[in-house]
């Protein structure tokens, strides 16, 4: 079944490699992009995305935060964070929520981390 | 001025050590490959003392990658790569054939984001063995020459240190030397040594 997907990061090489990494699993599923968390929560109403990714440090407020509005508003959502920022102040943050932190660089295999997650 | 005591270099400096190993990974990660690395050397050179041949500068250019850290270690970290390695670097990462204005349009980019991950995998390592958290800017990407290097940290007006992490590795056969630097001023050098004290 198509899902949908909102990616949220900054930087432009890691949305594309994110997108082709879960389009090479799942073509049939649906990916937007946001490049702060304030586009983020704007596009999650708009998109009602069924997983998430979200890094940490971008412009504006941090994913964390960000990942908090959301989470509170919509606590079925699967989101992770993603992020290189691996500080262990950031994975208790991660869990506290609710979710995972994943440890960028985006590659096959933290990508199969994400959709792990995502399948619960 | 504050200084080191040998036991809180040590604990830093394994700390750094660690950090830049992880860094590597980091590196071999996004590239695909795998890379050979050797035992990083730590030093600790006082600013006024910084100079092209102080800092190891070897390379008439370097791709620099630049971030801030905030909290209990102020911090601005160097990530340092000789020019002539960046565009295989960027050309790795993409992971295709692009030509040379392709591989310029992605550097800034893709120099950042490499950065952002050896940078913040390395400073991981750091909190994590001292049991502290900090915040990180975002990164910033410039080709500078090893004289601009030098002028930049010698001039910092919030740092007082150096401490000079230098790493060889080999990608794909290919020799090549990676720098990070860690510009620190008296009052971080006291909070590590207050961290380095409790947990000794």
């Amino acid at each position: 079944m198509s899902k949908k997907v909102l990616v949220v990061d900054d930087s432009k090489i890691s949305r594309m490699f994110i997108r082709q990494h879960i389009s090479a699993k799942h073509p049939d599923w649906i990916l937007s992009e946001a490049t702060t968390g304030e586009e983020a929560i704007e596009m999650i109403d708009k998109e009602q995305p069924d997983y998430c990714t979200m890094d940490i440090n971008m412009p504006g407020m941090l994913g964390t935060e960000a990942a908090k509005i959301i989470l509170a508003k919509y606590p079925n959502l699967r989101l992770v964070i993603f992020s290189a920022n691996v500080q262990e102040t950031y994975q208790e943050e991660a869990r506290a929520m609710g979710t995972i932190l994943v440890s960028k660089p985006v590659t096959e295999a933290s990508i199969r981390q994400a959709l792990d997650y995502f399948a619960g | 001025m504050k200084t080191l005591s040998e036991l809180h270099f040590d604990v830093l400096g394994e700390s750094i050590n660690i950090g830049t190993s992880r860094a590597v990974q980091g590196l071999s990660e996004i590239i695909g490959k795998s890379v050979q690395s050797s035992v990083p050397n730590v030093e600790l050179v006082e600013l006024k003392d910084v100079s092209t041949l102080a800092l190891h500068l070897m390379a008439e250019k370097f791709g620099v990658v630049t971030q801030n850290f905030t909290g209990m270690l102020n911090a601005e970290v160097m990530l340092l790569f000789p020019e002539e390695s960046v565009l295989r670097i960027v050309r790795n990462m993409m992971g295709a054939e692009l030509d040379i204005d392709m591989l310029r349009e992605f550097e800034n980019e893709a120099m950042c984001e490499l950065g952002n991950i050896m940078i913040n995998g390395c400073l991981a390592s750091i909190t994590d063995a001292l049991h502290v958290a900090i915040e990180s800017s975002l990164p910033r990407y410039a080709i500078k020459s090893r004289e601009e290097i030098a002028n930049q940290i010698k001039t910092s007006i919030t740092q007082e240190f150096i401490l000079a992490s230098h790493v060889d590795f080999v990608i794909e056969g290919q020799p090549t030397e990676g720098k990070l630097f860690f510009l620190l001023n008296s009052s971080s050098l006291s909070n590590i040594a207050t961290v380095a004290n409790e947990i000794k």
